[in-house]
């Protein structure tokens, strides 16, 4: 059996996450590279992890095609699209094994043979054999929910509850907090929300209410949670010094995704492209919320691009060789110090004139510019203006940043990059000025 | 590490929460001992509350797939935590009212001043937490910097009076509610993800016209969140244009006009 994907899944949701409502469902099918049926269907699966995970979703917003998926920013203090995390599929009958099993153990540790006798006990259901009992077992205890002890068989495990039971109410309120605090601002959080998730159902039931939460988190690219299960893997893969084979997208192109068709006879060629690379590090653009891979396909090879959203059919490749894979590290690292976000190019040193805001004594500006401003510093201060200086790969991924000053900011060199921006604040007026 | 792991399979997520079940596995332990090690980590908990977490994770080794993120062109965190956090989530909690003294921006400060907490926002632009609260005097929403108050008094009253106020303040936000229009300038539409990316921390909807290719956004958000609009349309520069809401058009107009000004002579 072909190992379950979640590609078309999360292609799906950041599409209809970014493109919020802009395609009907054959458009949206047709950027998918799926059929209308596969994109129905893939939609329903999603709607009912969701509505099963969260119960808050209403039954007005489980009938509209979009509604439900989409996000409340007002509203919700969960990470909305957390729920795609939750659809690996399970049989029915894994789910009443495991369940049961997990429940027996809660109540009290027990040995493989007591658990049988448990399943054998209640008439209702089917009794798992023993070595399929013995698989969860192990399964479980691998993953750190249960535990095994006594020196010899039989063994006994037991429900790892460790972190409930030991902490009081009040310490598990500042916990929860501390989590959803740190999985809201920190990277990876995947892992933290899962926890989050589960702290907060313990606690509503502990508090016998839900109405507790106190935090709001603004301008959250939520979307970033998408592509952590590639980075994570990435990153493995960069720990382990292992080569990736992925089939890449460009962000430019129309298309995300591309069915995969499991009998070769019917297999075609794929528009995406495939990719066998060293890779060598992972990052995470801050100002659009987007995670980038650079790798190198051999030592002396060019350094590759990639953005982390456009790969598909990630898997772990060959071994690199140690020596050959520190060297390319060191000069990715070597690189990159300098760039703004991933431009390798030439520096240039980057002088700006940013002037404090007037009738207020608090210089947002200035605090702006020092908490944002990477690795550039401030030469000269005045009552009304100061100077800030950055040497930085390439003028274009610093531009935008500029621009956000508006009025606030001149550019003072290099001089081509003054031209651009007075070309551009000519156009830009252009656009308004007619209105 | 895989995230897609069957042990949170929805239906086995939900058949555990009916029976009060939360295993916490050991992927989700090691990320808890990495926060842990966070320099933050310290304030949030009593020594002893610190000390039971850090013995319960301490297996649980730090991942090494952690250390290969960069990240760029983030703020400075200035505060994950803050020490009036603790307290105010507490209130906040036990619905109850705050006598705050506090400092504000524009200089004259706040004595006294008896309010309802709302909740606490954490702006992941300003990197700085906020306090959402409702005046009981004068019934104005305000949200105040926490670097900017000075102490905090707690004052015991019946929840329902507490909840009273909830769709007072319901009302204040949808009050605050704005809309504006966004095209994507078409000859830019190669860029379209870029640009949905630099929204996507809005509330938004997308309209896509296939016959002339033009995207429009519509946004919304509160009156107090325009200037962050504002900077993030001059961020993408000539890549959009506000095609409805003739305050943001003013004020890009004006930006535009004013920066130009900083360059004399001009070009022509």
């Amino acid at each position: 059996m072909a190992r379950e994907g979640f590609d078309k899944e999360m292609q799906l949701l950041r599409l209809m996450f970014l493109t919020a409502g802009a395609y009907n469902r054959q458009q949206l099918a047709q950027r998918l590279g799926i059929s209308v049926h596969t994109l129905d269907k893939t939609v329903k699966k999603l709607k009912e992890i969701q509505s099963t995970i969260y119960q808050y979703v209403t039954d007005e917003e489980k009938k509209g095609y979009y509604t439900q998926l989409r996000y409340n920013h007002f509203a919700v203090t969960d990470n909305f699209l957390m729920f795609l995390y939750h659809a690996k599929s399970l049989k029915e009958s894994e789910v009443e094994r495991l369940s049961r099993l997990l429940e027996q153990l809660s109540q009290q540790p027990c040995s493989t043979k007591e658990l049988l006798d448990c399943f054998l006990s209640t008439p209702t259901g089917e009794v798992p054999d023993e070595k399929t009992l013995r698989q969860d077992l192990k399964y479980l205890e691998e993953l750190g929910v249960i535990q095994k002890s006594g020196e010899a068989r039989p063994f006994v495990y037991s429900f790892a509850q460790d972190l409930w039971n030991c902490l009081t109410e009040d310490e598990l309120l500042d916990l929860h907090d501390f989590i959803d605090i740190m999985a809201n601002t920190q990277l990876p959080a995947v892992p933290g929300y899962f926890l989050r998730h589960k702290t907060q159902r313990f606690l509503d039931r502990r508090l016998q209410r839900e109405d507790w939460q106190a935090f709001l988190f603004k301008y959250h690219f939520v979307s970033r949670i998408l592509d952590e299960q590639q980075a994570l893997i990435l990153a493995a893969a960069i720990t382990k010094q292992q080569m990736v084979e992925f089939c890449y997208f460009t962000p430019k192109r129309s298309k995300f995704y591309d069915s995969q068709n499991t009998n070769p006879a019917f297999q075609r060629d794929s528009s995406g492209k495939p990719q066998n690379v060293y890779p060598l590090r992972v990052i995470f653009d801050h100002q659009y919320g987007r995670w980038y891979l650079l790798a190198q396909e051999s030592e002396n090879g060019p350094l590759k691009k990639y953005r982390v959203e456009g790969m598909t059919q990630l898997a772990l490749g060959k071994q690199a060789h140690p020596d050959a894979f520190a060297r390319m590290r060191e000069r990715v690292d070597k690189q990159i110090q300098t760039s703004w976000l991933i431009d390798t190019g030439d520096p240039v040193t980057i002088r700006l004139r940013f002037f404090h805001p007037k009738h207020t004594p608090h210089s947002f500006i200035k605090e702006r510019v020092e908490a944002q401003g990477q690795w550039g510093s401030i030469t000269e201060e005045t009552r009304d203006n100061f100077v800030y200086e950055i040497t930085v790969n390439g003028t274009q991924e610093i531009t935008p940043w500029i621009r956000s000053f508006g009025s606030s900011c001149e550019v003072l060199a290099p001089a081509f990059l003054r031209r651009q921006f007075q070309k551009e604040w000519e156009e830009l007026l252009a656009y308004y000025e007619s209105v | 590490m895989n995230l897609f792991d069957k042990i949170h399979n929805y239906q086995l997520v939900a058949r555990l929460d009916e029976a009060g079940l939360y295993p916490v596995t050991s992927h989700e332990k090691a990320w808890l001992a990495m926060m842990l090690a966070h320099p933050a980590a310290a304030h949030f908990f009593a020594a002893d509350t610190l000390q039971k977490l850090q013995q319960l994770t301490a297996t649980h080794e730090r991942s090494a797939d952690q250390a290969s993120f960069v990240e760029k062109a983030g703020a400075s965190t200035k505060q994950v935590w803050h020490p009036l956090i603790r307290k105010l989530r507490r209130i906040i909690l036990g619905k109850n009212h705050i006598l705050v003294h506090s400092a504000t921006r524009k200089g004259p400060a706040f004595r006294k001043q008896r309010g309802v907490p709302y909740k606490l926002e954490y702006s992941l632009v300003k990197k700085d937490w906020y306090l959402i609260w409702l005046t009981v005097d004068s019934n104005q929403l305000l949200t105040t910097p926490l670097s900017l108050i000075q102490s905090i008094k707690e004052i015991y009253i019946e929840d329902e009076w507490y909840d009273s106020f909830l769709p007072v303040i319901a009302g204040k936000l949808a009050a605050r509610k704005k809309s504006a229009k966004i095209l994507v300038v078409r000859r830019y539409n190669n860029e379209l993800q870029r640009i949905l990316y630099a929204f996507s921390c809005f509330d938004k909807d997308v309209a896509y016209d296939p016959d002339t290719h033009e995207y429009t956004i519509t946004l919304r958000f509160l009156q107090d969140e325009q200037e962050f609009i504002l900077s993030r349309l001059r961020f993408l520069g000539l890549r959009v244009k506000v095609v409805e809401n003739d305050q943001l058009k003013k004020r890009m107009a004006e930006s535009a006009a004013n920066a130009l000004a900083r360059y004399v002579p001009p070009l022509h």
